[in-house]
């Protein structure tokens, strides 16, 4: 197993440092540009929520951010001290958020907001929460491609 | 943001000169468009293809901005990259955007 710890003050603009830092070694891990881009894309939404909900948005803080690289998978925890998730997050986490149909005939009905815990359940294999003493870490897994395989 | 616009008859091209639209820049963003609802254009283009990522807060702001237009707008998309294309499948925007594949296409398809 390899693994880098990338670390970054809690300003969204930072964000991007990370992201595309992991998108690169995920490429150079054996995924495809697209599997790259979708872990990519749910880092950035994990850092997103850490600063946001976890830290309020307050700045000089930080978010660390492991990248490790196992055999058959590749494994992302996002870390921060900020407030841990609420109970009822927590709920809507594990359980995911029923997804209304969408369309222009509802658009009034459809959030601006909230999509960032679903897409990660959605793009990788596994999402985790864990409260380790006063630390929260988001822990998301996503195995390599199969390659040669129809 | 820095966006370079075109108007086509009725149709407002903006073609958005960033690569990516995330949480940092979506106030902005959406600041720009709903400026240009503001500035009386109704029909509206957003040319992607300069765009290579967009999470879940550039995507809010382009649903802002969709309702800001009200029913008589029409806030479409064009030139969306594969990975930004796969972001409006998978939060299925997709069918709440209408999405061309070039600003022809569009303008010829909204006028």
């Amino acid at each position: 197993m390899r693994r880098v710890q990338l670390v970054i003050d809690s300003e969204l603009a930072d964000v991007s440092l990370v992201a595309v830092a992991v998108n690169g070694i995920c490429v150079h891990s054996g995924f495809d540009h697209i599997g790259a881009s979708q872990i990519e894309l749910c880092t950035a939404e994990a850092i997103t929520n850490a600063i946001r909900h976890a830290y309020h948005g307050q700045r000089g803080l930080t978010v660390s951010v492991v990248v490790s690289v196992y055999t058959n998978h590749i494994q992302v925890d996002v870390c921060d001290n900020g407030k841990p998730m609420s109970s009822d997050q927590i709920e809507r986490f594990v359980g995911g958020t029923e997804v209304a149909e969408v369309g222009r005939v509802n658009l009034a009905s459809i959030p601006e907001g909230g999509r960032g815990l679903q897409i990660m359940r959605d793009l990788m294999d596994t999402v985790a929460y864990i409260r380790e003493g006063d630390v929260n870490r988001l822990q998301m897994t996503k195995k390599f491609p199969i390659i040669g395989v129809d | 943001m820095r966006f370079q616009e075109t108007k086509i008859g009725s149709v407002l091209v903006a073609k958005i000169l960033e690569s990516r639209i995330s949480a940092d820049v979506a106030p902005s963003f959406k600041h720009h468009l709903v400026d240009y609802v503001a500035k009386g254009n109704q029909i509206i283009v957003l040319d992607m293809s300069d765009v290579t990522f967009i999470d879940s807060s550039g995507l809010g702001a382009l649903i802002a901005s969709l309702k800001a237009m009200g029913d008589n707008g029409e806030l479409a998309l064009c030139g969306a990259r594969d990975t930004v294309a796969s972001m409006f499948k998978l939060t299925r925007m997709n069918k709440v955007f209408r999405m061309f594949s070039s600003p022809e296409e569009a303008v010829s398809a909204l006028s």
